[in-house]
This record gives structure tokens, sequence and C-alpha cells, in this order.
């Protein structure tokens, strides 16, 4: 009998394409999953069961008639609740949100995952409109990570690094602004890739910061990830920040090893400029170890300070929300969570020439990374400075939101993905970021793959709670 | 924050047409406006006249 709950999208295709196992018990089973279990992590805001039974069965009529249509054909999936899908509420994890109505259309990814005959279960937690959390005086509770429910998810894409994490689905959309997709993946022990700006399209998306926002794949293993970001990238014409560029296949690089290749290791985001945890930082350590090992030149590189990328991405982040937010704050701040109203209320006491001046130091910056990267193919840091701390404790997230070197790479475009590197001593993940040159997606896979498959890092499970 | 910052976040709240937040959520005013005047100190600025915004990012690679 098939364990329907951790099936990667790489084995689940194989099967459904062989019409081993069926779509519609693939897609039952995950739902009965999550009703057994999510009321202990919260990751679901919105189960649509009867919308994705609807969605296997015409995936299961054909496969069956040998129509399959590619590696998602069948497989399930989640969108973070700040994605829409038609016919499906798009709350934003908000009381604000609750009295719009229904979108008629979906999100561009969306749209790509139907077409590609995924099977969507439904609509996950997030932090209140991707900024504001861990929150308690929302209308619904925050996610909790399944390797330790007392524990925080990171965020903003909270909802589906808990789902991925406790085996409800091989496959979410996360978005990320200053970190949100490479954050619960690095808390949850999962892959989380923040493309080049650019590379997929945020039409449907709920805005945090337009010039900083990215939509991107959260899954178990860098193969899926590959596959994910193979669906859902692509030029959309209706996206004014979306690139017209080449898409290669980004599975491409899959087995090819790292022999030979050159690794920066930006050393300072996490020595100097902060200090990682211990265990953060010798998890990276190792993992480039296990690089050097495989035949990669690993050396160290320098980029500018991190607390310099950090303020400009908050300078540009802050006033970009609050344009988007101001209506509802002068109306309604009361619809809104404590964490929510405060992050976003910075931007409106930013000066605009700090803004306008924040968006050239990040035109500088981006030629400085550039230049930095001709040297490598790509280069490895750290994403969370500390493993997941209790989700409780108001003092110890609040931190984490700073403790991080993920927003560096929002504020220069670049892609840049979180893969998982071990677990601390009290069983919680560990994890470091391989980032790249702009729209070289295809290489850090490659390195993450040859990464993961000399390690045994994805394949550990969470013990799941009642 | 003293009295005299917690007395300027109100005012720009209130020139923000924050008029009920600042009403409501005096503390969280107050915090968000401390945030902003730590960023600006934080944002190191050295460009010259002609360096200009980079906007979006364009598919060359420089922006």
């Amino acid at each position: 009998m098939t364990d329907f709950a951790f099936l990667t999208i790489a084995e689940a295709a194989k099967l459904l394409n062989g019409k081993e196992i069926s779509p519609v018990e693939y897609a039952q089973s995950l739902l009965d999953r999550i009703s057994a279990h999510d009321g202990a992590y919260n990751s679901f805001l919105h189960v649509s069961a009867d919308m994705a039974l609807d969605e296997a069965r015409a995936a299961e009529s054909e496969i069956m008639a040998g129509n399959w249509r590619g590696p998602l054909h069948g497989v399930p999936y989640a969108l973070k609740d700040i994605v829409d899908a038609a016919g499906m509420p798009t709350t934003c994890h908000s009381q604000v949100m609750q009295r719009n109505s229904l979108p008629e259309t979906d999100a561009d990814v969306t749209d790509r995952f139907k077409k590609a005959g995924a099977v969507l279960l439904g609509k996950t937690a997030t932090h209140e409109f991707a900024i504001g959390g861990p929150s308690f005086d929302l209308p619904w509770p925050p996610a909790r990570n399944p390797w330790n429910r007392d524990h925080f998810t990171g965020g903003s894409s909270s909802g589906s690094g808990a789902a991925l994490a406790a085996g409800f689905v091989p496959a979410a959309i996360g978005t990320d602004t200053g970190g949100s997709v490479r954050n619960p993946a690095s808390m949850c022990g999962l892959v989380g890739m923040k493309a080049t700006y650019g590379r997929v399209s945020r039409r449907g998306v709920f805005p945090l910061s337009f010039t900083l926002d990215h939509v991107g794949p959260m899954t178990r293993t860098v193969e899926d990830n590959a596959i994910l970001l193979n669906i859902i990238a692509g030029h959309d014409p209706q996206d004014p920040g979306s690139a017209q560029v080449d898409k290669p296949d980004f599975t491409a690089g899959l087995g090819k090893g790292v022999k030979g290749m050159r690794i920066g290791v930006i050393r300072h985001f996490f020595e100097t400029d902060m200090q990682a945890d211990p265990e953060m930082a010798k998890g990276i350590e190792d993992a480039l170890d296990v690089l050097r090992g495989l035949g990669a030149e690993v050396r160290d590189m320098t980029l500018a300070p991190l607390d310099h990328y950090a303020a400009t991405n908050r300078v540009i982040l802050l006033p970009e929300a609050y344009a988007i937010h101001e209506k509802w704050f002068q109306e309604r701040p009361e619809d809104y969570g404590e964490l929510a109203r405060q992050r976003i209320m910075g931007g409106a006491f930013i000066r605009a020439a700090d803004y306008v001046n924040a968006t050239r130091v990040k035109g500088q910056l981006v030629r400085a990374y550039n230049e930095a990267m001709r040297e490598f193919d790509v280069a490895i840091t750290v994403s969370s400075m500390d493993p997941a701390c209790e989700i409780e404790d108001a003092e110890a997230t609040e931190r984490t939101y700073g403790r991080q070197a993920r927003a560096p790479f929002n504020v220069l475009g670049a892609p840049a993905m979180a893969v998982p590197t071990g677990f601390s001593s009290s069983g919680l993940p560990l994890s470091m970021q391989i980032v790249g040159k702009p729209f070289d997606e295809a290489v850090i896979y490659q390195v993450a793959h040859a990464f993961e498959q000399a390690t045994d890092w994805t394949e550990r499970r969470p013990p799941m709670a009642a | 924050m003293n009295d005299t910052d917690n007395k300027k976040a109100l005012e720009a709240a209130h020139a923000a047409g924050l008029d009920r937040m600042a009403e409501r959520y005096p503390d969280d005013v107050a915090r968000a406006f401390a945030f902003a005047q730590s960023l600006r100190s934080r944002l190191t600025i050295d460009v010259a006249p002609a360096d200009e915004p980079a906007h979006v990012y364009r598919a060359g690679g420089d922006s």
C-alpha cells in the first residue's frame, strides 16, 4: 500500500503516469491526513475538498485515457492565502479581507498549476498580509512547526511550510519579499526557492512590495522544487515586472555534480556582521566540507555588510506596503492585528527622499553583486541565524525578523534557495542558502541536488501530533 | 521613547491622516515611528548624483 504523505512529486509522477496510483485516492488520502492532523498545526485556512476531488477525478479520466500532461498531473498542492484561485476566498489571513468578494480569476501561478493538471487542496496560513505574524489576535491561529508544535514555522509563508513538513502536500506556493519563502523552508526542513525577480509572475497575488515581491516554490526535495519552477516560471505580459527571458529546464543540471564548480562563501553575513547560532554555523561548515569533497572549489567572498541590505530592504518595502494599505489604515485600523499595524505603519513615516535613495542604493548593490559573482558559479551563506524559536515567545519571534540573511537577495533580485543542512541538538531543522547569478537558477539546483544526494537531510520526517 | 518622541509620533500620524489609528493605537504608532527613524539612521547612502533608482530588475542582469 502506498504511503501518500511523503511521496515526492517525482515519485508521484511516475506512479500516476504508470497508472499505479489514482489521483483521487492520492488527494483523498492527503485530505484525510489534513483532517486528522491539521488541528495541531493550523497550516490550512481553507480546505477545498470537493473542488479538489473534482479536479482529481478529471485528472484520473485524462490519465486513464492516456493523456498524461506532465509531472504535476494529478499531484496535490496548496497556495499561500494571498494567491488567488477563482471561486476560493483570498483572506491574506486578515479580518480586513473577510469583507471582500471571492476572486473571479486565477493568479498566473494558479493558472499554470491548473494547466499542468495539478489538484488544489486549499489555501494555507500566512502572516497577516505576508508581514504581520506570528499573531494570536487574528481570525485564525498561526501555523505551528511540525518538527515541534511549540516552535515557530518561520514566515510569512508559514502554512505552506507546515503543510509540506507535515506531509499534507508535496508542493506549495509561498511568496518572498524579505525572505518569506526561505524562512519557513529553513525552519521546517524544506527546500524553498526565491527565483530571480521577474522569473515568476506576481499577477493575482496580493502585493506587499511591488519591487521586492517574489512568488516561489516550496517542496521537500530539490528535484521537486526544480520541477515546480519549470511549471510556474515564464513571462506574463500582465505583470509589469515579468522578465522576457528564456526559460531553461531547471532539472537539466540535476545529477551532474559540482566537480570544478566555484562556490563563494559569504561568511561575513553570519560570522562578523551578525553571529549565527553555533549549530547553524556548523551545519554550513559541514555542508561546505561535503561540497569540497564532491570536487567544488570553495572560497570566501565579500559583499556589502548585511545591515546595509537589511536597511535598504525595509526602507523600500515599508513605504510600498503602506501605500497599498493607507486607506484601510486610515479608516479601519482595528481590523488589523497588532504586528501588521506596527510593521506596515512604519512606511507612513519614511521620507520620500529616503525611499528614492534606497532604490538608488539598490542599483549600486546589484552592480556590485553581479561584479563579485563573476568569479563564482554560486555562493553560500546562512538563511536564518537560529533554529526555530518558541512560537509563543513574542520577543524571540520578533528577534528572528532581523536575524537572517535573506533580505539581501530581495534587494538584489537575485535567485536564492534555502536548503536543509541537518538538525539541531533539540531536533529542529538547520539550513543554508545557495544563491546565484540573475536567471541562473538551474545552477543553484545543480549544486543543491549534489549536496542533497550526498546527505540524508531531506529524507527525515517529523513526529506527528494527533 | 520619551514623551517628546511620542508626541512627535502622534503628530506625524495625524499629518498622515491616521487620526483613528493615533487615537486607538498610540503605542503602535510610537513603535512604528521609532522603527522608521532607526531605519533612516541605518541606511547608508553613498551615491553619485547621476545614480538612478533601480526600479525593477531588467533581464540583462544590471539594473
